[in-house]
């Protein structure tokens, strides 16, 4: 039998373009009245590893985009780079939607067309919420496998096999049956680019455009200010008593390190083996050793 | 009715996360300014060590979630475990970091608890109306979200490492520490760990590697590179380098530090024959960063944690063969 994939894609606010904040609720929206939109490098990876896995699998990729006109342009792009069929979801009311508002609408359609896999990016350019495809594969109750780097499919067992990125270098290969929904981590693909000519191809394409009217979730979480990002300052141990109060500001102004030139008690001069022994005891004293 | 901040807790072998101890710094800070109390979840196999490690934070309670299928890093054993545990508590924020665990593990407990989710926060405070504010970066970090919530009932929110830095507690409470066993099955978890493997520093993105060993001008040539890459093999160390390394030929871009190549974060920068300029310390934070220059006036000493004034020629094969002796590792020889 043929996999199915459904590929999720944001019209994502490119982030270069000049923004501003504007609108009731607070959004965050392109100064130009024509903003630009573009696919966010993990959903760029996640299509490249549907399109891996269609020409592995000979799957049907069917690329879903939620929200207004901009997402006509992102799907048009995910044709020309060899997706089969385009679904644009949208509503004649809003077409700003929350995580939540997006997994539900998304998950509807899913459930509906029977999908075997659902591919999309770990986070979004713009909002980067990262929430999607966890509340997606809950609201599905598939089961979730998440910052994928490489992904294949044993025929036989109908499971997926996948390698997943953790912390600090570290891969945990994980399986599990079908059907799933996978974030795609951009490191492990590298996007694939849309010659002029096939772009020019599907220019005309259809598109299937299908209408939701979305119920908006009740929330008691109301986001009450879209500001300019500032820097937080880090907690850190008190400077010490023995600084003066220019240095005491200056090192709570560089997050801690203070530019007094050369503490007496953090330099160390003296013999090879004295600086080694130094060296050594101050990786054990921190735990490195 | 009393606040309640359930801080997840991380740790493994070497013990709880740093980003677990911020979790726990933020949610104190919080709970002081609502009058509430800040609970501790362990979860694991055995989580006797890390209790022990965060009964010395200022906490209320610790809870230990032990389960043999805990231990492995699924999220779904985990979600399993903490869904049915958080059910029968009662409601708060739900903290938790923001690593790969955390980042699955926070929405899809929101969606299990019924409520809302706020990730990757920069900052989470009392607001004036006795609220919960919650701050987090959006649009590549040009814009900051400030969202509010009442403490009323349940919320889920992934706190970004590295940011909110740790203080130190400032008093011990005496926690009482509780040991449950979630009721788990295999057949719940759809997805099964094969196999993990950790990162090979060599091979890892300097944006990920937890120790960088990084040389500079002062490497004069290939042959003294190598002191380099042994000090880095016997600390599990990544190499990484200056401009001027790159420029010699000693390392590829993608190993280059600094402002115009990789900016990192590790926990342990050692930088040898490095003089400190401003473009390549825009890329470096380090928790702890040594310094080893010949030059006592190099620029690098005033954000070292430690320097060294003398040659790297001298000292770092000294070195690497005393940890060596330490720890009997050559990675070399295993390769």
């Amino acid at each position: 039998m043929k996999l199915r994939i459904a590929l999720c894609v944001k019209a994502a606010l490119d982030p270069i373009q000049p923004l501003q904040v504007s609108g009731s609720p607070l959004l965050v929206q392109a100064k130009d009245p024509q903003p630009v939109f573009t696919i966010s490098p993990a959903d760029q990876a996640a299509i490249k590893a549907a399109l891996t896995l269609k020409e592995d699998w000979h799957a049907s990729v069917s690329a879903l985009s939620l929200g207004g006109v901009e997402c006509e342009d992102i799907l048009r792009q995910c044709l020309a780079i060899g997706c089969d069929e385009g679904i644009h979801l949208t509503s004649e009311e809003s077409n700003h939607f929350s995580p939540w508002d997006a997994a539900r609408c998304v998950a509807a359609e899913i459930a509906k067309c029977g999908y075997d896999l659902v591919l999309c990016g770990t986070e979004s350019l713009d909002d980067a919420n990262g929430v999607f495809a966890p509340i997606l594969s809950e609201l599905l109750g598939w089961p979730l496998m998440s910052s994928v780097i490489e992904l294949a499919i044993n025929e036989k067992t109908n499971c997926l096999t996948t390698l997943r990125l953790v912390e600090q270098g570290a891969r945990q290969r994980v399986a599990c049956p079908l059907p799933t929904v996978v974030s795609i981590h951009p490191f492990g693909f590298s996007p694939r680019y849309i010659s002029v000519l096939r772009f020019e191809e599907t220019e005309n394409s259809l598109i299937q455009r299908i209408l939701i009217n979305p119920e908006p979730k009740e929330s008691s979480l109301q986001i009450i200010e879209v500001s300019p990002a500032r820097l937080r300052p880090r907690r850190m141990v008190v400077p010490g008593a023995g600084l003066s109060a220019a240095q005491r500001m200056q090192m709570m102004m560089s997050r801690g390190e203070s530019s007094k030139p050369f503490s007496k008690d953090k330099i160390f001069e003296g013999s090879v083996d004295a600086a080694v022994d130094r060296i050594f005891d101050y990786l054990r004293e921190q735990g490195f050793l | 009715m009393a606040f309640y901040a359930w801080v997840i807790a991380e740790g493994d072998a070497r013990g709880i996360r740093d980003c677990t101890l911020e979790a726990l710094g933020e949610a104190r800070a919080l709970a002081d300014g609502l009058a509430g109390r800040v609970h501790a979840v362990l979860v694991g196999a055995d989580t006797g060590a890390l209790a022990e490690q965060v009964k010395k934070q200022d906490v209320d309670g610790i809870y230990r979630l032990e389960h043999p299928l805990l231990a492995s890093h699924v999220t779904d054993a985990w979600l399993v475990a903490l869904s049915s545990f958080f059910a029968q508590q009662s409601p708060g924020l739900v903290l938790i970091s923001a690593t790969s665990m955390g980042r699955d593990l926070a929405p899809r407990l929101a969606v299990r608890l019924k409520t809302e989710v706020v990730t990757d926060c920069i900052w989470i405070k009392p607001g004036p109306t006795r609220d919960i504010r919650l701050i987090r970066p959006s649009h590549n970090g040009q814009f900051q979200v400030t969202f509010s919530y009442p403490p009323t009932g349940w919320l889920v929110a992934s706190l970004r490492p590295g940011v909110v830095g740790i203080a130190p507690p400032t008093r011990s409470r005496l926690p009482q520490i509780i040991t449950c066993t979630p009721e788990l099955f295999e057949k719940q978890l759809a997805v099964k760990e094969i196999e993990y493997l950790p990162g090979d520093p060599r091979r890892i993105q300097l944006i990920e590697a937890e120790r960088i060993v990084a040389g500079g001008r002062g490497v004069k040539d290939q042959a003294a590179w190598q002191a380099i890459e042994d000090m880095a093999d016997v600390l599990s160390a990544a190499v990484g380098g200056s401009r001027a390394a790159m420029d010699l030929g000693y390392i590829p871009r993608s190993r280059m530090i600094g402002q115009t190549g990789t900016a990192v974060k590790p926990r342990l920068y050692l930088a040898a024959g490095i003089s400190g300029v401003t473009h390549h310390m825009a890329g470096v934070e380090a928790e702890h960063l040594i310094a080893v220059n010949i030059d006592r006036n190099a620029s690098i000493f005033r954000r070292a944690t430690l320097g060294i004034v003398g040659d790297l020629y001298q000292i770092l094969p000294k070195l690497a063969n005393k940890i060596r002796a330490l720890t009997g590792k050559d990675r070399k020889a295993s390769r």
